[in-house]
């Protein structure tokens, strides 16, 4: 079993890495693409055990549809706006010392489920609390 | 130790097993950085609960705090070959974000960022 991972940082922020802003696209409102290549990861195998530097690429596509709804929670307060119904697929590929992989020629990856739209959470949620205005993400 | 999850990031399985959740991997971090949403390296999984997601529907997909703009998560599964031509099963949590951000030096900032 291999898994690959971004890591987590002293703060606690979980397998959160930075990509570069032309990473993701959104030619239309309801499609948002991501070309991520050679992001530095961590590879956490089972056997043999131990953590391995590695990179992983990957090519996704979002789709949404359905018109939006909003989603929110008291805690962690978060609100958003998100299609009524997304769905998202794509190909990976990835490579440490000694293993890499890649999508099947004929099999993209597939969402089980996904979601797609905006939000607002912690000091922002509280700034569009106190300006309706702002309310909407 | 992450919690709630009801899939890890880009897990290739070479049999249908249940993984195990290992200690939390440490990496640098800069005060421009964003801070998560919860303490405790702990995110929370939206989905239906009808298949199997304790958080629902109404869970912020976030693992950035303090964050405004663009969020795209996917559950993920497909398979892989490695170079040797064996099958993987691919199971994995993907997410992206984009927008604004307090990092933990308190100064708004723009970003990208995806959860792999």
């Amino acid at each position: 079993m291999h898994d690959f991972t971004g890591g987590i940082t002293p703060a606690g922020l979980v397998w959160t890495v930075r990509l570069p802003d032309g990473a993701l696209t959104t030619p239309r409102g309801n499609v948002v693409m991501v070309d991520a290549r050679d992001v530095a990861v961590v590879d956490d195998r089972a056997a043999p055990a131990g953590e391995t530097p590695a990179t992983v690429s990957f090519q996704m596509t979002w789709k949404g549809r359905g018109g939006r709804r909003r989603l929110a929670a008291a805690s962690p307060a978060f609100a958003g706006q998100f299609f009524r119904h997304a769905r998202a697929q794509g190909t990976f590929s990835g490579a440490e010392a000694g293993f890499d992989f890649a999508s099947a020629m004929r099999g993209r990856a597939r969402s089980t489920f996904a979601e797609f739209g905006t939000e607002q959470n912690g000091s922002f949620l509280a700034a569009a609390g106190q300006c309706p205005r702002c309310r909407a993400p | 130790m992450p919690q709630s999850r009801a899939v890890r990031p880009l897990l290739l399985l070479a049999a249908l097993v249940t993984g195990t959740i290992h200690a939390p991997r440490a990496r640098a971090d800069t005060a421009s950085d964003p801070v998560p949403v919860l303490p405790g390296a702990t995110i929370l999984s939206p989905g239906p609960r009808a298949l199997g997601f304790k958080d629902g529907l109404a869970a912020d997909p976030s693992t950035i705090g303090n964050f405004r703009g663009l969020v795209a998560l996917a559950y993920m599964r497909g398979s892989v070959r490695d170079s040797s031509g064996r099958r993987w099963l691919m199971v994995n949590d993907m997410r992206l974000f984009q927008g604004d951000y307090v990092a933990a030096d308190g100064i708004q900032r723009q970003g990208t960022f995806a959860f792999v």
